[in-house]
């Protein structure tokens, strides 16, 4: 067995990695969209924001949407306490001058990756056709189903320090061992519990707070998409269906707030976006607005790396 | 089966029982159109009732399915792929005729098949000349004939071939036009769509479930009452359900396969296609891409020529037998020798131009680009599509519009490539549209019965009351 694990991470760069549960850490996950009608200069002055503080973790703006107009979607962990963050957002959002932006906190992440459908070298994704019934059928009766099995974000605790740099830890390296985890302490100059009680925590935020997820390369899946889905409050039935029929798609990442849904796909080459459009657009776009966005290639999410260091750095923060 | 409510001709197949169960009038009739089609395949069913069965189905679903099916060459994957979606419907349950419709429609997207050698030979040389002969190719490429025709017969089946042509109707006192248009709002799309599939002489309506933008292509006798009437009509619907809308009349049209960047697995796309629109290279070596020029009305022809030509659109490999076959099935009084004869002058007054269309080859993304520009951009748009896989493209007074079949590993460059010239000074707008698979077309032997020897094209100009259409369609609750 280890030799077919060695295996797969020589050849195919196996790694497991986590999300860490960024409620626990002080963080909230704000995710969304913006788009612009032929003012590309709001677009353009909205994103360079986003990029310039220390929050954002994935900000990509794609022109291969279902609408074939341009959207940027963005991720940042932000903290509770960040005023003039938040207020900022707003102000862009409530500006009539033509920027649309939707925008919503992660309640739940939920991440899959279907290997049973995989034979090898390709992968027996339904056809478009199968999928549109099989979305048809599910949407009356996915109230009834057994709900997802996510990791619940919704909990805003507060974070130490030595809490922090767990979470990065094991957002780079699941099982990273307490030695490893050491030396990433000693890198931002912060003292580590010796090395028993920092296998013990290392355990205990694997086991209660963090989401593990495999990355490898080389399997087929080059097209990534992402499906964003706006509904009514309390209301989301789509959310329900893409999660009913996220079995269906090789990998998965589903971020759910309370109206807002992205869920990312890993798709193989063959797979035509102009299907995965109109398959949204003739089922869950009746009754939510829903775009499909393709992610270009080389967009990674930062994660912790970026926002740890300006809270451990940054004086007058509650944590300290 | 019991004939249906139209009364369409007793037809059977073996497949009758796998069919499910629909009452309402338009998923009945996208049922009997899959069954006319299996029919087919099983020849369980005539040229003749076919075509008949077929015309009443086209009359219920006008906003629908345009294609006639028993112009479809029999295929046995598309059949195996209807009847796995057949199978869906019952096992789901559904019975809608959105359902139905769907089931038919995605069954037309082809499953990529890779190539091997012989057929690459042979898809290569096609491209090159598509009515090259069977002996002609044995010879050039080396090959037993009988292989020859094995690997036609495999690349149409499996790789989803057509052999079709453009043909310069203007010969014939008749112009076409495409009407490329944004909608005010998505969700008029029903009734645009049905407006459009209801005019006489649309060949095709062309939209999307995901964008406002959207064409119909048109061929109606030239006349200008008749296209006065068109102009007004569509101008007052830019003040109702169509945001813009532009008429664009054929000047010239042709298509490109540049099948020497397959290898039977993937496609090269070549560098220098951005450079070539945006006009950094020097484009003067570069060899032109096939383009047929609408050179005006021809003194004497024949009606026939028209409706032989209109079989070669669809097939333009099949022999003058098989079209005269597929003629008489459609009541016209014809032998082979005519259309041997109609043949011969439709190449040597040069009104068709062959073209090969490229199915399941791995290109997956399909775009269609509005250009509205000078000459000179137009110039370069058509140098360049020599630079991309499969294209179709329509030259017009106010520009070209394009159509690109390319791997969906390269749809965000190319669509980059063609929305980017909207930069360029010299160009007016670039519209653009996502589609599913290549949109399937009604054929022009409809138009053939309006002619009268003699007096020449019949019709009223009120019916190119499109404004009209459009209010019937309102009225019509779709």
């Amino acid at each position: 067995m280890s030799q077919v694990w060695r295996h797969l991470e020589l050849e195919k760069g196996l790694r497991v990695r986590a999300v860490a549960n960024y409620g626990r850490l002080g963080l909230v996950l704000l995710f969304g969209w913006a788009a612009s009608y032929d003012r590309d200069d709001d677009l353009a002055e909205f994103r360079s924001w986003v990029e310039s503080t220390p929050f954002a973790s994935c900000v990509f703006s794609s022109i291969m949407t279902s609408s074939l107009d341009e959207k940027l979607y963005f991720e940042a962990l932000v903290p509770i306490y960040a005023t003039q963050f938040w207020s900022k957002l707003d102000k862009f959002a409530g500006s009539q001058d033509g920027l649309s932006i939707e925008y919503d906190i992660a309640k739940t992440l939920h991440w899959s990756l279907n290997m049973g459908i995989c034979n090898g070298h390709s992968w027996e994704i339904p056809d478009v056709f199968t999928l549109l019934a099989s979305i048809e059928t599910v949407s009356s009766y996915v109230e009834v189903l057994p709900g997802p099995n996510p990791m619940d974000l919704s909990r805003i605790g507060h974070a130490s320090p030595e809490q922090l740099l767990l979470g990065l830890c094991i957002e780079r390296t699941y099982r990273m061992t307490a030695t490893e985890a050491q030396r990433v302490f000693e890198e931002f100059e912060v003292r580590p519990p010796s090395l028993r009680t920092l296998r013990r925590r290392l355990s205990a935020f694997r086991a209660t707070a963090s989401l593990p997820y495999v990355e490898i390369d080389n399997i087929g899946l080059t097209q990534r998409v992402i499906i964003l889905v706006a509904e009514q409050p309390n209301r989301k039935r789509a959310s329900l269906v893409l999660h009913a029929e996220s079995g269906h798609f090789p990998s998965t990442l589903t971020i759910s707030g309370d109206r807002l849904t992205a869920l990312e796909l890993g798709l193989p080459e063959n797979f035509r976006l102009s299907a995965l459009n109109t398959l949204m657009a003739e089922t869950i776009g009746n009754s939510a607005d829903v775009s499909v966005l393709a992610i270009p290639d080389g967009v990674k999410r930062k994660g912790l790396e970026q926002v740890v260091p300006y809270l451990l750095r940054s004086p007058g923060a509650p944590m300290r | 089966m019991e004939d249906t409510a139209y009364s369409i001709p007793r037809i059977e197949t073996p497949y009758d029982d796998l069919m499910p169960v629909v009452t309402q009038p338009q998923a009945r009739a996208y049922v009997d159109a899959i069954r006319v089609y299996l029919g087919l395949c099983a020849g369980t069913i005539s040229l003749e009732d076919a075509a008949k069965a077929s015309a009443l189905i086209r009359a219920v679903l006008h906003s629908g399915f345009p294609l006639d099916i028993s112009l479809l060459p029999v295929n046995e994957r598309l059949k195996s792929r209807l009847l796995e979606n057949v199978n869906t419907l019952r096992k789901y349950g559904l019975a809608s005729p959105d359902s139905v419709a769907a089931a038919v429609q995605f069954a037309f997207i082809q499953d990529d098949s890779p190539m091997g050698p012989n057929e690459l030979s042979v898809l290569r040389a096609l491209a090159r000349d598509p009515l090259i002969s069977i002996r002609q190719l044995a010879y050039k490429l080396k090959m037993r004939g009988s292989k020859i025709a094995r690997s036609i017969r495999n690349i149409e089946e499996r790789n989803g071939v057509r052999f079709g042509c453009h043909l310069d109707a203007s010969a014939f006192g008749l112009d076409s036009y495409i009407l490329f248009f944004r909608m005010r709002e998505r969700k008029q799309r029903e009734l645009v769509q049905s407006a459009l599939a209801r005019f006489p002489f649309t060949k095709a309506v062309v939209t999307t479930a995901t964008s406002d933008t959207g064409y119909a292509s048109l061929l109606f006798p030239s006349d200008r009452r008749a296209l006065a009437m068109l102009q007004s009509s569509t101008r007052k619907l830019t003040d109702g359900p169509l945001l813009s809308a532009s008429l664009h009349k054929q000047l010239a049209a042709g298509s490109a396969s540049n099948v020497e960047f397959y290898d039977g697995r993937t496609w090269s796309c070549p560098e220098g296609l951005k450079d070539i629109l945006e006009g950094g290279e020097n484009v003067a070596h570069i060899e032109g891409a096939p383009l047929l020029r609408c050179r005006g009305y021809e003194e004497h022809f024949d009606i026939m020529d028209l409706a032989v030509a209109a079989q070669l659109k669809s097939a333009c490999r099949d022999g003058p037998e098989m079209i005269a076959n597929r003629l008489k099935a459609r009541g016209f009084q014809v032998d082979s020798a005519q259309v041997r004869r109609s043949i011969e002058w439709l190449k040597k007054r040069k009104l068709i131009l062959p073209t090969i269309h490229l199915g399941g080859v791995g290109l997956n993304a399909h775009f269609c680009f509005e250009i509205k520009c000078d000459p000179e951009i137009r110039r370069r748009v058509i140098t360049a599509m020599t630079l991309v896989p499969a294209a179709t493209y329509y030259v017009s007074q106010q520009g070209v519009i394009v159509w690109i079949d390319v791997p969906s590993i390269k749809q965000v460059e190319y669509y980059r490539a063609f929305t980017d010239l909207r930069h360029l000074s010299g160009v007016e707008s670039v519209n653009s549209m996502m589609t599913l698979t290549p949109a399937g077309s009604r054929s022009i032997l409809d138009l053939v019965s309006r002619w009268e020897e003699g007096i020449g094209w019949t019709f009223d100009p009120a019916e190119f009351d499109l404004y009209q259409l459009v209010n019937e369609s309102v009225q019509s609750g779709v």
